[in-house]
């Protein structure tokens, strides 16, 4: 087996080098722009360049094996084809990971001295590009079912890309931590080691074994879906008509709905009150102007309890996983355009102090800590208690807050100063509001809102206008009256969908309050998701909640549930018929049928691609005693059993000893 | 090796008769004498390129008909007697090969008188040489 | 142990629509040099193949050295030298790597082997193998393939793309392989002077039927040839079993005829020749009418092949 693997080993070591050399010209390119998030800017590269790697890699260690005699030449030893495959892979992994994991490691040197970058660098920023790198082990094995594999239908090859593919997907906008990242990349590569074992040891046109079809169904079925979503969204560019609604508040705190048309390409967009009113002040005002880019408020500060949003909205919405930067250190600035600090300042999660860098030296200056200033290389200064609440929405805001205590930064006099604090009620959220030379500090806690000036002064406290379990709030400020305006929305998945709108005078007293009427669903939408609705397989339902298929493909299965349902139940009926008519053309044995077709009835269109897929479909011809249709290559007619004949003897024949006539089996 | 042997493939006679026909003519003229060894079956088998069972087969067939004898443990050596054949035998082998020699020289269109002058010129070339104690041309 | 080094039973193979081999019954006999005739195409590398355990079959089981193809242990293929058709192997090998690659899966490696068919084949020690001639790299697997001492070795049409020179030494090294007595080798080849020097026992496969498994003399006394002289035009032929060429020159038929009993004898007499005479065929001639022509057992023939017979006949 070492003989192998070091054979192997050997021949690709130069695939293994350009790849290398490759991503290193390319990280080369990047030092010399580089930025402060100069290894989070690596994953733009990583991020295709990695499954691209291990794709290439794949697919040209096993062109030898494509060609019979080549492949009988490594097969025909004494060692088993799983062992030979084994020595093969581990070779092919060793080099990709080596090739890539260089250059990274080559980075992480560079980023990490002292005068290079001008920010606290961890070690947790590297986890991105090496999540990318782990990810491109479900490529490699991809890339070798893509060559082996003898596709019947054009176009079936690049299929098993599917997985691996979906599973980029699913890392980059789903999965928050980096080990389920890793562990999603595990599972995936070893799905497909499987499914590229059983291809490799069954060259000859053996069958496989259960186990190995089904690691090659789940190779084949993501992109058989992906064919399927990408037919359809081929399909919505014929659209010629759509339109879409949206609710703004103006800067006199009414409400306004504006709606897009698109008309056989025309873009149009119409400005009408909540009732579809026409409003004199806006007729003939186009929102798409630079000059109307101020029309409407907006709304920039989020008050919440972070704890209630749900998966996936965190990733998706507020990107809170391992791959954005404001996982180990937060950039903060000043509010203000008109200020330009001579350093730059970052919260650091895990030392839990704000440090500044000089921009030009890349050196660290020294930290700000609740106490104050710190020079580098002393004592540093006091920590913070915590993480910051609503850390991804800290970037650019002065508010710096925790549970029991809340800062104003004040980045130029190098301190933090305290505002409030909540001995009994802890804080929830809190933020700026208004002006940036005169601020309207909002601080939530659980039950109440504070108002708040920048030096401390409370300006109002009101009790909570929302449900902090069930809500969350967006605040601004209108300019000319200085009223506060709310706007509060629901969790997506909970059954009150309230919307409203608040307005407060600068004392706290609530002043008027505009329930949102829910948006109007395009017609053409309806269209659209009821014919997505006859590719969702029944095994999603119970496991996708429908709001996030509805934000992740922009369809409205929500508007149509009892359609949704009907539609999805009728594609599934008709997918197990089509799975019993290919099972019979197939000649699949009874047990086989049955299993096919419960698993297209659960897996929908794409599990039929799939079944094409990995069947074999056999010739037919007419049987000589029937007459019937019956599978060429079989001992017995399938249709009356007749058995095969023995070919007649001409008179030519010569045996010696003379041939034993054997009965046919 | 004591004498030339060589084969010819596509030929009509399979190549363990081309042998055992050498090995008889060789014997005939004299550049094989009574004890000589012949070649081991490997070695000749290697000289030539064929399967060593034709080599061993041949050498059997010889050895049957008494032209070739084994010597326990020493290898193949060509015989000193040929003891094997009868009169009888001998005569009908002659017998059979003057038969063929005839029929188809009436079939060429030789007369009676002809044929006995190529016999006579045969002769010449074969017998003499050996009664003169030297190998022919 | 079994007589035979290999054996087959009902071996039937289909691609798609096609009937590549169909149930072949093949016994070849330990110890034998073993020719697999037949024409391009006509099932002979698959037949090699399922007989390996490369491929499965449509139906019928094949045993080699006593077990089952499609089940062999290791230890048994290691017993098993295979080369090929197209001498396959990883060009950028020279000698020395793939002396040391080759080596490192076998318990018994023979470097004298090894070495003696290099020098047969004249191969450089210092060419890889993808800029090796043909030649070079037929000599190169050849050596890798009889180094480990197989008990049975198996070569896939390895006279291919050889020049005179290289066959010269293919033959060379199959000769130097036939030591080990209990040695099988099985050979397919479409040179019949390679298979009339090397081969004691043949099989002829003829588009998936095997039509002859014996010994090569036993063919060769099986296909004979005869000329009949008549007075004037031949007449029409009665049925003849067996009959595979039939020529007409002039008032002389020649009838190349397998298996000849005395029913066919009666036959030739009933049509009342001048006379009837055996006349010598050559192994390639019997072979060529013997696949090349088709079956005529029925009368009505005047020329059906037009070829001249080479070498060797009057």
């Amino acid at each position: 087996m070492m003989s192998v693997l070091l054979r192997e080993l050997r021949e690709n070591l130069k695939w293994a080098a350009i790849i290398c050399a490759a991503l290193l010209v390319l990280f080369g390119h990047e030092i010399r722009t580089a930025g402060p998030m100069f290894l989070f800017d690596l994953t733009r590269t990583t991020i295709f360049m990695a499954p691209l790697a291990g794709l290439l890699l794949g697919v040209l260690q096993m062109l030898f094996e494509t060609r019979q005699d080549n492949w009988g030449f490594v097969v025909h030893r004494p060692l088993s084809r799983s062992k030979i495959f084994i020595a093969k892979s581990a070779a092919g992994l060793i080099l990709l990971f080596t090739s890539l994991l260089i250059p990274c490691a080559l980075a992480w040197a560079w980023a990490v001295r002292p005068s290079n970058l001008a920010i606290p660098v961890q070690f947790r920023m590297t986890l991105p590009m090496v999540a990318d790198v782990l990810n491109s082990a479900g490529f490699y094995f991809a890339g070798m079912l893509l060559t082996l594999r003898r596709a019947r239908w054009f176009g079936t090859r690049l299929l098993p890309v599917g997985l691996p593919l979906a599973a980029s997907a699913i890392i980059f906008m789903f999965v928050p931590e980096f080990w389920q990242a890793a562990l999603l990349s595990g599972v995936v590569a070893s799905i497909g080691a499987i499914a590229a074992e059983g291809i490799f040891s069954s060259q000859g046109a053996g069958s496989m074994s259960a186990p190995q079809n089904a690691a090659l169904g789940a190779m084949l079925y993501p992109g058989a879906i992906g064919v399927l979503i990408g037919l359809m969204g081929f399909s919505q560019t014929f659209n010629t008509i759509g339109h879409w609604q949206y609710y703004q508040v103006d800067k006199k705190g009414q409400l306004v709905r504006q709606t897009l048309t698109i008309n056989h390409g025309e873009r149009s967009v119409q400005l009408t009150d909540a009732a579809g009113q026409p409003m004199p002040e806006y007729a003939g005002v186009d929102p798409d102007d630079p000059a109307n880019a101020n029309l409407f408020i907006r709304f920039n500060t989020h008050l919440f309890d972070p704890k209630i949003i749900p998966w996936p909205l965190t990733t998706i919405m507020a990107g809170e996983t391992y791959r954005s930067p404001d996982n180990s250190v937060v950039t903060l600035r000043p509010n203000s355009r008109n200020i330009r600090l001579p350093f730059s300042a970052w919260y650091d999660i895990s030392k839990r102090v704000i440090l500044l860098y000089d921009p030009v030296s890349k050196l660290q200056i020294g930290s700000i800590g609740p106490s104050g200033f710190a020079p580098a290389r002393t004592e540093g200064a006091s920590r913070f208690p915590d993480s910051p609440l609503n850390l991804f929405l800290q970037r650019g805001n002065r508010v710096l807050s925790f549970d029991s205590i809340v800062y104003w930064i004040e980045l130029d006099q190098r301190r933090v100063r305290p505002i409030f604090t909540s001995a009994d009620d802890p804080v929830m959220s809190a933020g700026e509001v208004g002006p940036p030379a005169n601020p309207l500090v909002l601080v939530a806690t659980r039950h109440r809102l504070y108002g708040l000036h920048s030096d401390g002064k409370t300006q109002f406290a009101i009790p909570l206008p929302f449900d902090p379990d069930e809500s969350t709030c967006d605040a601004a400020l209108l300019p000319r009256s200085s009223h506060l305006l709310l706007q509060t929305y629901s969790i997506p998945g909970h059954q009150s969908s309230l919307h409203q709108i608040m307005e407060y005078s600068e004392d706290g007293t609530l002043l008027k309050t505009t329930d949102v009427p829910p948006i109007v669903g395009n017609e053409q939408k309806k269209f659209e998701s009821a014919a997505f609705a006859a590719i969702f397989p029944v095994a999603a339902r119970p496991l996708v909640a429908t709001w996030i298929v509805d934000d992740v493909l922009d369809v409205r299965l929500g508007e149509i549930p009892k359609l949704f349902a009907g539609i999805m139940w009728a594609s599934a009926i008709a997918c197990a018929i089509l799975t019993i008519l290919i099972a019979r053309r197939t000649g699949l044995t009874l047990g086989k049928m049955i299993a096919w077709t419960l698993v297209n009835l659960l897996l929908g269109l794409a599990g039929v691609l799939t079944m094409l897929g990995i069947v074999e479909w056999p010739a037919r011809e007419r049987c000589a005693t029937c007459a019937q249709n019956r599978f060429v290559g079989r001992p017995k007619c399938s249709a009356c059993g007749a058995s095969w004949e023995a070919e007649p003897a001409d008179g030519r024949e010569i045996f010696e000893p003379d041939r034993v006539v054997l009965q046919p089996i | 090796m004591p004498i030339e042997i060589s084969i010819t493939t596509g030929s009509p006679q399979p190549i363990y008769r081309q042998i055992a026909d050498q090995v008889c003519r060789a014997i005939a003229r004299g550049q094989l004498v009574a004890g000589e060894q012949m070649p081991s079956v490997r070695a000749l088998a290697e000289l030539l390129v064929i399967n060593p069972n034709t080599v061993a087969r041949t050498y059997a067939d010889l050895i049957r008909e008494g032209v070739l004898e084994a010597q326990k443990g020493k290898g193949v050596f060509v015989a000193s007697r040929r003891t094997v054949y009868t009169k009888a035998e001998r005569l009908r082998r002659l017998d059979a090969t003057l038969e063929a020699l005839v029929s188809e020289g009436i079939h060429l269109g030789f007369s009676a008188e002809e044929l006995r002058e190529a016999l006579e010129r045969k002769l010449r070339q074969w017998v003499e040489p050996i009664e003169k104690g030297a190998t022919p041309r | 142990m079994n007589d035979y080094a290999i054996q087959t039973r009902h071996l039937t193979r289909y691609f798609g629509r096609k009937r590549v081999v169909y149930d072949l019954n093949l016994s070849v006999p330990r110890g034998s040099v073993f020719g697999f005739l037949g024409r391009n195409g006509s099932g002979k590398t698959t037949t090699l193949r399922m007989v390996l355990g490369l491929i499965a079959p449509s139906w019928g089981s094949s045993t080699i050295l006593d077990h089952d193809s499609q089940n062999l242990p290791s230890d048994v293929r290691a017993r098993i030298g295979y080369l090929a058709e197209g001498h396959p192997v990883h060009g950028w090998m020279r000698v020395q790597d793939a002396r040391a690659y080759q080596s490192s899966f076998f318990p018994k490696w023979n470097n004298r082997l090894f070495n003696s068919v290099l020098d047969f084949f004249r191969v450089d020690p210092k060419t890889r193998a993808r800029n090796m001639s043909r030649g070079e790299r037929a000599g190169l697997c050849l050596a890798m393939t009889l180094a480990p001492e197989p008990d049975l070795l198996i070569l896939d049409d390895p006279a291919i793309g050889l020049d005179p020179v290289a066959r010269r030494s293919l033959l060379e090294s199959m000769v130097l392989a036939t030591r080990k007595t209990d040695r099988t080798i099985i050979f397919s080849s479409h040179l019949l002077a390679d298979i009339e020097r090397m081969a004691d026992h043949i099989a002829v496969l003829d588009y998936s039927i095997l039509r002859a498994q014996c010994s090569l003399e036993t063919f060769r006394s099986c296909v004979q040839q005869f000329v009949l002289r008549f007075d004037e035009k031949p007449p029409q032929l009665p049925p003849l079993r067996g009959l595979i060429q039939c020529i007409v020159r002039g008032n002389q038929l020649r009838l190349t005829l397998v298996n000849v009993t005395q029913e066919t004898r009666s036959a030739l007499e009933s049509m009342r020749p001048i006379s009837i005479d055996a006349a010598p065929i050559s192994l390639e001639d019997a072979f060529v009418s013997y696949l090349g022509g088709s079956i005529e057992s029925t009368a009505s023939q005047e020329i059906s092949e037009s070829f001249e017979p080479i070498g060797g006949v009057k």
